[in-house]
């Protein structure tokens, strides 16, 4: 349960200290606290400050709380945590005055809601450029642009083992930057072909930020329905049929 | 004695005519692919396909012409209609022979 702890060092903040680190217990424990505390007789004149649990000879001193709306927001008074983020501790504090810039509504939100004001603005562009970044993706990505491929031809046209290409498809799929067909055998045995989505991918630095845009084309219906020619696409639809 | 074609009769020509051109276009471009790509499988579709429209309809309608004008003596016309079977024949044979080689 919590407990209050005065403060030997003579600030004027009295301090929450929480039992654990679950989110969930925080929150009963907060609503307790800030229902007696705020309501109750021994309400405090200055606002309170929660902290995590740690030894009270660790006490950091932490953001004066503030309504959710203004930018000295501090990272743990209210709202309730969406992700499963495990809780890390805050970063150092805000710095105040002049020299510090007004962050944006989606920032403010995610520094309230996910508890780490270090999270990049755009986690699926780093996710994004990481994958692109690796040889074995994009050489995936170029192989399987022409036509749908198996995981077999992948492997022995790109030169790597099944277990790597099947690894890096998964991750390739859960940007949908490839799409996956299957192919149908009489025989019973049918396998699954792998055909890129992706058609571009751009960074553009523009008014002090980055945009990045990234185009895919869907995966064509029958073989060669993207051909110019009608012989071309005559030729690789039926080949393919 | 030559005999005037009613409309019913312009539009089989018509038809058979049609069916003639397109289905030479049809072979046309597999003839094509097959040139662009050196692909057999596309060689013999082109075949199959120009001897299914194209021959079988034109010997049908040539033949049918000459009957009709006494050119072609009348015994002739069993031998016409055989011919053009056969080609018809043929010319899925070719079809399934090429989709059949899985290129």
């Amino acid at each position: 349960m919590s407990r209050i702890v005065e403060p030997t060092s003579g600030s004027e903040t009295r301090l929450f200290l929480i039992s654990s680190y679950e989110p969930l217990v925080w929150m009963r424990e907060l609503q307790a606290v800030s229902l007696a505390t705020l309501c109750g007789p021994h309400a405090p004149p200055l606002p309170a400050v929660l902290l995590p649990p740690c030894s009270p000879s660790c006490v950091v001193p932490t953001l004066r709380p503030s309504p959710i709306w203004s930018p000295h927001a501090p990272l743990f008074s209210q709202g309730f945590c969406h992700t499963t983020r495990r809780w890390r501790p805050p970063g150092p504090p805000v710095p105040d005055g002049p020299s510090f810039r007004p962050r944006r509504w989606e920032n403010i939100l995610s520094r309230q809601l996910c508890l780490d004001p270090y999270v990049s603005e755009d986690p699926a562009l780093d996710e994004i450029l990481d994958l692109l970044s690796d040889e074995y993706a994009r050489d995936i990505l170029a192989a399987a642009s022409e036509k749908p491929m198996s995981a077999n031809e992948l492997a022995e046209q790109c030169g790597m083992s099944e277990p790597t290409v099947y690894r890096r498809i998964s991750s390739l799929q859960e940007h949908e930057l490839v799409a996956e067909q299957t192919k149908i055998e009489t025989g019973g045995n049918d396998y699954k072909l792998y055909v890129a989505t992706l058609s571009g991918f751009s960074l553009e630095l523009e008014d002090g930020s980055f945009e990045s845009s990234l185009e895919r084309q869907s995966a064509p219906e029958f073989p060669g329905q993207d051909e110019a020619d009608t012989a071309d696409r005559f030729k690789k639809m039926w080949e393919n049929l | 004695m030559i005999s005037v074609p009613t409309l019913v009769d312009w539009l089989i020509i018509g038809l058979a005519f049609g069916s003639t051109l397109v289905g030479a276009y049809i072979g046309y471009q597999a003839y094509r692919g097959y040139r662009r790509h050196d692909s057999p499988t596309m060689q013999y579709l082109s075949v199959g396909l120009f001897l299914l429209t194209a021959a079988a309809f034109s010997i049908a309608f040539v033949g049918s012409v000459l009957l009709r004008e006494g050119i072609l003596p009348a015994r002739f016309q069993q031998s016409l209609t055989l011919l053009t079977r056969t080609l018809q024949f043929l010319g899925v044979l070719f079809i399934a022979y090429s989709l059949h080689r899985r290129g």
